[in-house]
């Protein structure tokens, strides 16, 4: 019995591709709505408490943040209709400038997180209710956090988080994509891997639109 | 088509640097050899959990009074825990998509492959790798959650102690769920597009054969469900590390939350599971009764009605969780709907019987009984769809009762009974006959005499989960009685397995193209099948149980019938 | 393949990123509103919609594509709202006492 290869020709369906990918993109943002569900839920009961916490957040920063992203998308899809007219330098200039705005957004959100009062508090009064104490391991000075503010931090740092990592993925992506483009695979007649990024790189903007509001905008 | 290649799926690769040996299944894009590499992991892992399930029987087989203990309590809690787990994650939800889906969707719509083959491998892989990170977890302990996962417990429960290095089972358990949605996630992806963009010239949407309809819905629900139990599980693990208050309330955090985010996907989970062995009886019915199927469109809508419906009940799993009384109404409400379509196919399918010219193969054998089984089940849920009554039969052995009934009595007959239906067209080797219809009886009859009772004793209110129980004359007979019955089936189980590798080993060859005398698309490949699946182009002219026109094809030979038809 | 002309000019891609800048200064500014809690979730979100289907439709370009795409856009947008309001259907009517 003589054994045989047959490597299957890749018929290519770029519409395919694109259909599946959208359905990829669902699973994501259906990631998502699990987080926003929860959120939704403990705000409705805890509606006084999610305000005062959303107050030491800043809304310049986050507008700031919002703004760069919302350019990032719109540089993002000229630089994938740069490439499908052919201008391969444009193409690749527009995703650096996606990239340089994304990694932007990460130091920016890197700042706020380490704008230490709430996060600290956060985490001291979670810690001790954790370890059992009751009362929160605070120094003198500070202040408990209400149930309601524990709610809204925890929820925060872990959403804002994900979606930083999924922006790190899409950043990653970017990079991996501009080189390929200069290999010359990724190209005006076989632009698909940029287009997918592309969609990619949206959802994860999209993800923030309704991030943003929520978070601070809620005071 | 009357000369059959040498060349078959099985001896052609689509690699060319792995042709020979573990490799060459290891590293294939073929759909027909991921199906073939799920079905021995799938029932492997499944025989593992039936023996835990007979231990678990073995355990009940004297009250507690007796002296009878086979394993203590504790590890009773981690028996079930781990039976479900294998039972639902590695076996039946992955299940007949995953074998006889990626084998067959293509055959059925006349592709040579899935939309992303290289996918599809990736999905097998995560899957494997999630299957045994699963069962390394079992093995080293510790999780006695429920398959569940409720918080509190789960987040609280502590993290044990091995060889003095700790470690998290539950969080292990629970990353290892994770990596196994993803693979469903894909394959789901996968058959979505395929079914799209990949049918024959001629076939429409309803030309498509009623597995393949069933396959398209179960990946729906696997597409949209399975991403938010995935984060759910990843969030109880988040909530273990760190301090944050999803769902524990001490936090202020809600335990209710988890399970509603829980059942949104394990609700439309059952559904994954049983979608496809309704397929499958689709198939099987109209081939062995040799005319078209009864109702191929109401057939092919209720499918699809079935997911969607189906993604509207999951707080039925939590009436006396404490959610509001509106909710609990709405559910109860909606959950009633979906007994229609259901309905409707149990219906369709006997109709088909009617005048029909009946074989009685061991794969009809099967489908029958699904529909006899699953009717117990599905009935045994209006008990539990309805408030009142379900107060007094959560919890207890009437819905372990119910969902074996239809996951086991239903999905898995189904499977098994496909599986027989297949055989000769995926391996070219055919199985004992006699052998196989013995199998069939010993799991029937073991199967009603292991699960009836429990209806019984649930209605007499033994609790579920329970290691023992008291000294009282209904418990005692009846626990007896499924014991035995747990004896029987288990038989058969493994008769059915020993059927199937003694027909892999040592069965008759055949190549025959359709042994069955079926008149959809897949009977008319090579048997077993050749790399690409069909040699000459396809193209659809008529309904897919059209047998009227299918005799007329294999007289004037341009399709393949039976041989001795 | 192309199965349709697409113009590649930055015009439209321009035109609606000013759309979601503008609505981005209104949503923060509407912010600042007394229209109570509900009212004020209920138009940051309605705001917040809207950009996100500029997103979809122009940078994602759901515009092109054909009408499968819009139908899943459907399927998920409409499971996503049995998941909120069933869900809400317990969390909204509890009573606490």
């Amino acid at each position: 019995m003589s054994d045989i290869a047959h490597p299957i020709e890749h018929h290519r369906d770029d519409e395919g591709t694109r259909l599946g990918f959208w359905l990829f993109l669902y699973t994501e943002l259906f990631l998502f709505a699990a987080f926003f569900l929860v959120y939704a839920v403990y705000r409705s009961s805890h509606l006084e408490d999610f305000k005062l916490a959303a107050e030491s957040l800043n809304t310049t920063i986050g507008t700031v943040n919002t703004i760069i992203l919302l350019t990032s998308s719109l540089t993002m899809v000229l630089s994938l209709d740069a490439l499908k007219k052919g201008a391969v330098k444009l193409a690749k200039t527009l995703l650096l400038v996606t990239f340089a705005l994304g990694m932007a957004f990460l130091v920016i959100k890197g700042f706020e997180w380490s704008a230490k009062f709430e996060h600290h508090l956060f985490l001291q009064t979670a810690k001790g209710i954790a370890a059992g104490h009751g009362s929160p391991l605070l120094s003198p000075g500070e202040e408990m956090l209400s149930v309601g503010q524990v709610l809204f931090f925890g929820l925060y740092f872990i959403m804002t988080g994900t979606h930083a990592l999924h922006i790190i993925i899409g950043a990653i992506w970017m990079l991996i994509v501009f080189f390929w483009i200069s290999k010359g695979s990724i190209s005006q007649d076989n632009h698909g891997v940029l287009e997918r990024c592309g969609l990619y790189w949206h959802l994860v903007d999209v993800i923030w639109i309704f991030l943003f509001p929520l978070y601070y905008l809620v005071a | 088509m009357e000369t059959t290649p040498r060349q078959s799926y099985l001896n052609s690769h689509t690699s060319p640097k792995w042709t020979s040996g573990f490799m060459s299944w290891f590293m294939s894009t073929d759909h027909k050899r991921i199906g073939i590499m799920y079905a021995v992991a799938m029932f492997s892992f499944f025989f593992i959990a039936v023996c835990l399930g007979f231990v678990m029987k073995l355990q009940k087989m004297y009250p507690a009074s007796s002296g009878w203990e086979i394993i203590p309590a504790e590890l009773y809690g981690s028996f079930f825990t781990l039976h479900a787990i294998i039972m639902i994650f590695l076996f039946i939800v992955p299940g007949a998509p995953a074998v006889l889906g990626n084998f067959f969707l293509p055959l059925q719509i006349g592709a040579k492959d899935v939309a992303f083959p290289r996918v599809n491998l990736l999905s097998f892989w995560l899957y494997l790798f999630g299957a045994i990170m699963a069962i390394v977890g079992i093995l080293l302990g510790g999780a006695d959650t429920g398959w569940t996962f409720t918080p509190p417990y789960s987040i609280n429960t502590k993290t044990i102690s091995i060889f003095g290095v700790a470690f998290d089972s539950i969080s292990w358990m629970l990353t290892a769920a994770f990596i196994l949605g993803w693979g469903t996630i894909l394959t789901g992806i996968n058959f979505i597009v395929t079914v799209h963009r990949m049918r024959a010239k001629g076939m429409g949407y309803f030309k498509m054969p009623l597995f393949t309809w069933s396959i398209y819905a179960t990946s729906w629900l696997q597409v949209l469900a399975t991403p938010v139990v995935g984060i759910t599980l990843l969030m109880i693990v988040i909530e273990r590390i760190m301090p944050v208050g999803f769902f524990d309330p001490s936090k202020g955090g809600d335990p209710i939350l988890f399970q509603h985010l829980f059942w949104i996907y394990s609700h439309p989970a059952v559904y994954i599971m049983i979608l496809p062995s309704m397929g499958l009886v689709s198939e099987i019915i109209p081939t062995n009764s040799q005319k078209p199927i009864f109702g191929y469109k109401s057939i092919a809508i209720a499918s699809c009605s079935i997911a969607g419906v189906g993604y509207l009940l999951w707080a039925h799993h939590m009436f006396t969780t404490g959610m509001s009384d509106f909710a609990a109404i709405l559910f109860s409400f909606l959950t009633f709907f979906v007994a229609i379509p259901t309905a409707i196919k149990v219906f369709n399918w006997t109709a088909t019987l009617y005048k029909g010219s009946i074989t009685l193969t061991p794969a009809m054998l099967f489908a029958l009984a699904f529909i006899f089984n699953f009717s117990i089940g599905g009935l045994t849920g209006m008990f539990l769809g309805s408030l009142s009554t379900d107060i007094h039969l959560h919890d207890t052995d009437f819905v372990v009762a119910h969902f074996h009934y239809t996951m086991f009595g239903g999905a898995a007959f189904g499977l098994i009974g496909g599986i027989f239906h297949y055989f000769p067209k995926m391996f070219g080797k055919m199985y004992s006959m006699k052998w196989a219809t013995t199998s069939f009886a010993f799991m029937f009859i073991g199967f009603n005499a292991l699960y009836f009772p429990m209806l019984v004793l649930g209605y007499y209110g033994m609790p579920r989960r329970y290691h023992t129980y008291p000294d009282m004359p209904v418990f005692n007979s009846l626990q007896m009685a499924s014991t035995i019955g747990s004896w029987i089936l288990v038989t058969g189980v493994i008769m059915v397995l020993v059927v199937w590798i003694h027909a892999l080993l040592k069965g008759k060859r055949t190549t025959e193209a359709n042994p069955w005398n079926s008149s959809t698309l897949e009977w008319q490949t090579a048997t077993p099948p050749t790399l690409f699946n069909f040699e000459d182009d396809v193209e659809i002219t008529r309904d897919p149980y059209d047998y009227e026109a299918f005799r007329g094809e294999v007289k004037a030979g341009t399709s393949a019938g039976a041989n001795n038809v | 393949m192309k199965t349709h002309e697409q113009s590649l000019s930055p015009r439209i891609p321009i035109l609606v990123f000013g759309a979601l800048i503008f609505l981005t200064m209104a949503t923060v500014l509407l912010a600042g509103l007394d229209v109570g809690n509900t009212g004020a979730l209920l138009i940051a979100m309605a705001v917040a919609s809207v950009k996100a289907v500029l997103v979809l439709y122009f940078f994602m370009h759901l515009n092109h594509e054909p009408l499968i795409f819009k139908l899943f856009l459907g399927v998920a947008f409409f499971t996503l709202l049995a998941i909120f309001v069933l869900t809400f259907s317990d969390y909204s009517f509890r009573v606490i006492s």
